[in-house]
């Protein structure tokens, strides 16, 4: 039985599998649990493995990381699936990055950061903190140069909250943890989870990145 | 046929005044007797400064219309050479010069109409019996309004004619062209596909040299906690560099070949086509060679060729047609000048299309060509290729007239001779 954090590796290239895999396996609080090149059956196996992070090469055979994540994000909203998602790469940009977090990933990790970086990153991930701000992915929607448009569904969700709900999806948003959002706005914390998880479930996301990209997109701003 | 009258300065138009002058003229003597040759002759020597030396056409023109009138000649056919006369400079001269032409050209005629209709006692034209001084102003209106009409028809024509060969050119030249179209879609259709093949050997380099890095980071991951497993990784990134290398060897192949296949670099020889082509587009371009020229390697020809062009282009983009270009190659034993010149500001204003029509041009203007430093990114990768063979280049304004580039290679035979 593996211990630690469940990792999975999805790659077309063997010997790049080969490597992550050594540097995973170097590090004590983490296992390689799956490793696949094929995109069908890593689709087919997704629900089974119980994993806590899934690496997604952007490279892979007939197709690409962003579309198989967006097709694992479909699955993880359908079936409740928690595993994260980083998106891997040889290099970044920052359509590519914004991409990643649209589809529903938690990170994204370019191979010129170096191992430490990864093993970091998906500890990070694993950690289910809030991982970016709303200033860092703007930052990242603005180079990636996307434009601001009127988001009706979430413009019309939101007003139908109530005040706290609202501040607290915000505050989320912002980049702020549910611990500290809890004691701001003097809520428990599990009201905190709540409000995120019907928002997601309302506005059909997997990640607080798509809702923060939402809110973004949206040009919504905190008070 | 145009390419030859083009690449020639001065022998069309004195065998066309020649042909026409044995023609008319002799048809003139025959009729108006030897006094006539002398008009005839002016006419037909008013054809040769349909391009150099504008100003005494009009000028030969008038002097013929003086003399025909003076020696109370009748209508000479010669005059139809300065209806030529019209529509050459209409085609070639420039603005302010055809429109003096074509002036002078009315009023002789006009002359011609008056002396024939009114000094002449002409009793009868056509079989029409002129009874009175009415029937002579309505035969003189008739004859300016044929006047007027002949010559604007011979502007008219001259201005289409070089319209005609500007941009729409001669069958021969379509035909060129589309072959020149056609061959350029075939290397654009070849260089995509060879970009294609680029592409994905690149992909699968990035590929292997990931992999590479990947099993890298492993292999020092693990190195420390299990040797086998870093063995293993070193067998395994000795395979994938080994298959980077391989990749990397088609790409360069692939790449090479291709360099090979089209590596004709254009020489000193390929400018001279590139001069006729500026005539041919409507400028006086010219190009001397003074000195005995000594080979050079195919980098220094490549190089100026390169400088030619360059400047060739800076002509067409920044003077009006008509603008005079030279080319002066000066060759010493060990060096070589290279000097292009054009005279686009002067023919600019000569030709009244710019507000500076009548100031000619200021200290200002002057101080500016002295002291102004002309630089631009074609210039900058000139420098950097010139220097390549220890020269050195320059670009002027020229106040009042154009811009001047120089580029000097003192010691070229040493750098690059062969």
């Amino acid at each position: 039985m593996a211990t630690g954090i469940r990792v999975g590796l999805v790659d077309a290239d063997s010997s790049i599998r080969l490597g992550r895999r050594m540097v995973l396996d170097a590090a004590l609080d983490m296992s390689v649990v799956f490793e696949e090149d094929s995109v069908a059956r890593v689709i087919d196996k997704f629900d089974d493995y119980l994993l806590d992070v899934l690496l997604v090469e952007q490279r892979l055979r007939g197709t690409t990381g962003i579309e198989l994540t967006e097709v694992l994000t479909e699955i993880k909203i359908a079936n409740a699936n928690n595993t994260r998602i980083l998106v891997t790469s040889v290099f970044s940009t920052p359509e590519l990055e914004l991409s990643a977090f649209k589809a529903g990933a938690s990170g994204f990790v370019s191979q010129d950061l170096g191992p430490h970086y990864l093993l970091e990153q998906i500890r990070k991930i694993n950690s289910r903190s809030v991982l970016h701000s709303r200033g860092e992915l703007h930052s990242l929607w603005e180079n990636a140069a996307q434009t601001v448009s009127n988001d009706v569904s979430l413009s019309l969700y939101l007003e139908n909250l109530v005040e706290v709900e609202v501040k607290t999806l915000k505050m989320l948003v912002e980049g702020h943890q549910g611990s500290t959002v809890s004691q701001t706005l003097e809520i428990p914390l599990y009201r905190v989870r709540k409000s995120f998880e019907r928002a997601l479930t309302a506005l059909h996301l997997a990640t607080l990145e798509q809702l923060q990209l939402r809110f973004i997109g949206a040009g919504i701003r905190s008070e | 046929m145009i390419r030859w009258v083009r690449e020639h300065s001065w022998l069309p138009e004195i065998l066309l005044s020649l042909s026409l002058f044995a023609i008319l003229g002799g048809v003139d003597f025959a009729s108006s007797g030897a006094l006539a040759l002398v008009p005839a002759l002016l006419s037909c020597v008013s054809i040769l400064f349909i391009r150099r030396f504008l100003y005494l056409a009009p000028v030969a023109l008038l002097m013929a219309a003086t003399m025909q009138i003076s020696f109370g000649l009748d209508l000479l056919l010669s005059s139809f050479a300065g209806l030529l006369t019209v529509l050459l400079q209409a085609a070639f001269g420039t603005l302010i010069w055809r429109q003096v032409t074509v002036i002078v050209s009315n009023v002789a005629g006009f002359s011609i109409v008056w002396l024939v209709v009114f000094q002449n006692d002409l009793r009868s034209v056509g079989g029409l019996v002129i009874s009175n001084e009415s029937a002579r102003w309505i035969l003189f209106s008739g004859g300016a309004v044929l006047d007027v009409a002949l010559n604007t028809l011979a502007w008219i024509f001259g201005r289409l004619l070089i319209t005609r060969l500007t941009h729409v050119g001669t069958t021969s030249d379509r035909a060129k062209l589309l072959h020149d179209q056609a061959r350029l879609s075939i290397e654009v259709a070849r260089q995509t596909e060879r970009l294609g093949i680029a592409r994905d050997l690149t992909d699968l380099l990035v590929q292997r040299i990931s992999a590479v890095v990947s099993l890298v980071q492993g292999a020092n991951y693990t190195a420390k906690i299990d040797t086998a497993s870093a063995l293993r990784a070193l067998d395994k990134i000795e395979s994938s560099a080994m298959a980077s290398q391989q990749e990397l060897r088609r790409l360069y192949d692939m790449l090479h070949q291709d360099h090979k296949m089209t590596s004709a670099p254009p020489r000193i020889a390929d400018i001279e086509p590139i001069v006729i082509a500026m005539r041919e587009l409507g400028y006086n371009a010219a190009m001397t060679t003074d000195g005995v020229p000594f080979d050079l390697d195919e980098g220094a020809e490549l190089c100026l060729f390169k400088i030619v062009f360059e400047a060739l282009e800076n002509v067409k983009k920044n003077t009006v047609l008509g603008t005079s270009v030279t080319v002066d190659f000066y060759w010493t034993n060990e060096g070589l000048q290279v000097l292009i010149k054009d005279n686009g500001v002067e023919t600019k204003v000569r030709n009244g299309d710019s507000t500076t029509a009548l100031m000619g041009y200021s200290v200002a203007d002057d101080l500016d060509a002295l002291v102004r430093v002309v630089d631009g990114a074609t210039l900058r990768v000139l420098r950097e290729r010139v220097a390549l063979y220890e020269g050195s280049i320059e670009a002027n304004h020229v106040a009042g007239v154009g811009f001047t580039l120089s580029a000097l290679f003192p010691h070229l035979k040493a750098v690059a001779g062969i």
